[in-house]
């Protein structure tokens, strides 16, 4: 696996397979099942989290730049 | 050795896949499926349903050049519920049914105004329904209502089921009901459901509508008109005229051609219509209009009082389709007369439509709870709130404003 | 792998009822699993690749579905504005940063990125893609369904694309969609599989992966079996994945990140220490 380098878009592509995957399933009914019609709103307020959450673990990760630790 | 293992291996997992697989292939089978195009559901004497089924037979006959019908056959079959006359019926043909291109589902009058929730869940439960079906109520048996529908233009009847419902968008006659639609608005809690209403021409409906001439004037009787009651005569004898209004899943009542214009109209579905106004120029007369939404219905509704404050507002823009002799639509003056007097009576027309369905059927067929829960924060709030018990106590503001430009072809005559 | 596999039965329940009525549920779960052990067996960038070509036309589809069902949208259903409150739109809505559970590749993607120096245009992006694509989806089906319901569907998605017709010619445009899903799924599975023998291998420190693909391949038919029903599979999915991902994906994946961080830089403080001793 560590043979082959993944580009950036590939990268990307691998992180949205695992939600696309849920989303055809039921992940839309559970979303809608907590918050109903704020939906959006809750959308838009944990994306907003994700987005600090993953800038976070970025630079948490950039503290091993060479680290073949997998 | 190793590849030949290999792909004696692959050789077997092949073939029993193929034999797996082939059994669901088997069952949907094209040969094997008898196709329904209709549906029709009655209240039987033991209180079990009689439910009717129209098949498509798959005689050879051209869809163009051709004057044979195909034809189709209607069996019945008496069972508890709607699963068992399914069974009932695949035992007794020698195909199974399959609902895949189902177009029409048909509900007696008499079985609808008892609740026909089960029947619906158990539909569209099915994965074969499709959600664009038509749901129609008939004021007859569902059966009759199948027998006589004949379509006159088409040779074939799923055609014609496929297509009976464009007229809604050029006479607002008819509403274009679908089974989807309807689940979703008997689930809902902020509207109810509305189906279309069917049914078959009355020998006597002619002489009826003679009858009452005395009371109401020719043109505005061509309005009030519902299905089994209108004065047409053709090789056709069902008809679909009006909206069959629910509260839940019961049938409480029917809305005429002129109330299904109001309820298309405030709802966004009329693409154009044709109704009759009052001459301003000419008295015990009345002009032909073509009217053309201009844009989406304003809706406001004011939730502040447990008696909801419902303003709605509309723009139409209309073409003087009746001509008659010493008229001159060039004049702007005669122009803004008949706009006035076309905004003055969509206004009535459209307030008694909606007092209608608040007083006598309290039921929220046009959605107004989808605009009122907007002044909510909370859903709990809005539950508090009962809207679909509230809608009873509305009150309405209709404003519409007209713009009528011109006449057709002809502009002005003289004698 | 466990919750792949739990996903892998709801999706194969899916399948058995809407296309494959009389097909036993082993076969189709043996469809899915042969062809991720074939894919398995093909070195990474296979895979990659092939998930490249497929993610975009599924992504696609799911921009179709909602342009083609808009009008039959009610926009006024995104009211009541805070849906059962400020505390379950913003509280207990947390749960749904469970939809984001793709972050947890982000941890072992730096060793493999081409460009190292790009990790974080990867993170953001991917994370935005995530948010627009479930906009897109839930908007979908929250302006064509009411939201306070009495029913639950196996698939939303899929009784969406059920109301999609253009004229009397272009209708039934389900069937397309259920293929495009089929292959993500596959793509998906066989991602997982890739990451989970490769931390398996990392952990028990063998030389070859080669004889794990098959094992693997077992461990997931064999856990997608477990479930008595789809009431069990389901109530998986709904109730323990997402403290799952929240769990071991945000709480313990940062925390191990934040403890690691700290540990070097006291490392460092102490060898600079020791430096400016000398």
């Amino acid at each position: 696996m560590l043979k082959y380098k993944v580009g950036t878009l590939e990268a990307v592509m691998l992180i949205l397979t695992i939600v696309i995957v849920h989303t055809i399933l039921s992940l839309p009914r559970d979303i809608l099942v907590i918050t109903s019609s704020a939906t959006i709103l809750n959308l838009i307020y944990i994306t907003a989290i994700a987005l600090c959450i993953g800038y976070f673990i970025y630079r948490l990760l950039r503290n091993f730049p060479r680290s073949r630790y997998y | 050795m190793n590849k030949l293992t290999r792909n004696i291996f692959i050789f077997i997992l092949v073939i029993i896949f193929i034999m797996a697989f082939s059994s669901s292939y088997f069952s949907l089978s094209m040969d094997n499926l008898a196709y329904v195009l209709a549906i029709g559901i009655d209240k039987s004497d033991e209180n079990k349903l009689k439910v009717s089924f129209q098949f498509s037979t798959t005689s050879p006959v051209a869809e163009s050049g051709s004057t044979k019908k195909a034809p189709s056959v209607i069996d019945t079959v008496e069972a508890s519920s709607l699963s068992n006359a399914i069974n009932l019926m695949n035992n007794y043909l020698s195909k199974q049914v399959n609902m895949s291109h189902c177009k029409v589902i048909i509900f007696s009058e008499e079985l609808a105004k008892e609740g026909i929730s089960s029947e619906i869940y158990t539909l569209i439960n099915d994965t074969q329904v499709r959600p664009s079906s038509n749901i129609v109520i008939t004021k007859t048996d569902a059966n009759y209502y199948m027998q006589k529908t004949q379509p006159q233009l088409e040779n074939l009847i799923a055609k014609y089921y496929e297509i009976f419902t464009n007229s809604s968008e050029y006479t607002g006659f008819m509403p274009n009901a679908t089974i989807g639609e309807f689940f979703n608005t008997l689930i809902c809690k902020e509207c109810e459901p509305f189906a279309i209403l069917g049914g078959v021409i009355a020998s006597n409906s002619q002489n009826d509508q003679s009858s009452n001439s005395s009371s109401t004037n020719n043109a505005q009787r061509d309005y009030s008109i519902k299905s089994s009651h209108s004065p047409i005569s053709g090789e056709t004898d069902s008809e679909n005229i009006g909206v069959a209004v629910f509260k839940g899943d019961t049938l409480v009542g029917e809305l005429d051609a002129l109330e299904t214009i109001s309820f298309l109209s405030i709802k966004n579905k009329a693409d154009r219509f044709l109704i009759s106004i009052p001459d301003p120029t000419t008295s015990n007369s009345y002009i032909d209009i073509y009217m053309t939404p201009e844009n989406m219905t304003q809706i406001k509704v004011d939730t502040k009082t447990g008696s909801p404050y419902i303003q709605v507002s509309l723009r139409f823009t209309g073409r003087i389709y009746s001509m008659e002799n010493n008229e001159n639509y060039l004049k702007p003056e005669v122009l803004e007369l008949i706009s006035d007097s076309c905004d003055s009576y969509l206004e009535s027309t459209f307030s008694n439509f909606l007092y209608k369905t608040a007083k006598e059927f309290h039921s929220d067929i046009l959605g107004f709870g989808k605009s009122a829960s907007s002044n909510f924060f909370t859903i709990e709030d809005f539950e508090n709130y009962n809207w679909l018990d509230s809608y009873q106590d509305s009150f309405f503001d209709v404003d519409v404003n007209t713009s009528i430009k011109s006449s057709m072809l002809i502009t002005e005559t003289n004698s | 792998m466990i919750s792949a596999s739990i996903m892998l039965r709801n999706f194969c329940e899916g399948l058995k009822i809407i296309y494959y009525p009389m097909t036993n549920i082993v076969f189709i779960l043996l469809m899915f699993v042969i062809a991720v052990c074939i894919a398995n067996k093909l070195d990474f960038n296979s895979t990659l690749k092939t998930n490249l070509l497929i993610l975009p036309l599924v992504l696609a589809s799911i921009i179709f579905l909602f342009f083609a069902n808009i009008q039959n949208f009610s926009p006024q259903r995104i009211f009541p504005i805070l849906g059962h409150g400020l505390t379950e739109t913003f509280v207990t809505g947390l749960l749904n940063l469970s939809a984001f559970g793709g972050i947890a590749y982000l941890y072992f993607l730096p060793p493999l990125l081409k460009e190292p120096q790009k990790l974080k245009k990867v993170t953001l992006l991917s994370i935005g893609m995530t948010a627009i694509y479930l906009l897109l989806c839930i908007s979908a089906i929250l302006f064509m369904f009411p939201s306070f319901i009495s029913a639950n569907e196996i698939s939303p998605l899929y009784n969406a694309a059920r109301y999609i017709e253009f004229g009397s010619f272009f209708q039934r445009l389900e069937s397309i969609f259920l293929l495009f899903w089929m292959l993500a799924f596959a793509c998906y599975l066989s991602i997982v599989t890739k990451f989970s023998m490769n931390i398996f291998k990392k952990i028990t420190s063998i030389s070859t992966k080669k004889p794990l693909i098959d094992i693997f391949g077992l461990l997931i038919f064999a856990i997608a079996l477990l479930p008595e029903n789809f009431a069990v599979s389901s109530n998986f999915e709904s109730s323990i994945y997402p403290y799952l991902v929240l769990g071991i994906v945000f709480i313990l994946g940062i925390s191990i990140l934040v403890l690691a961080s700290w540990k070097k830089h006291k490392k460092r403080i102490v060898n600079t220490e020791e430096v400016s001793n000398e």
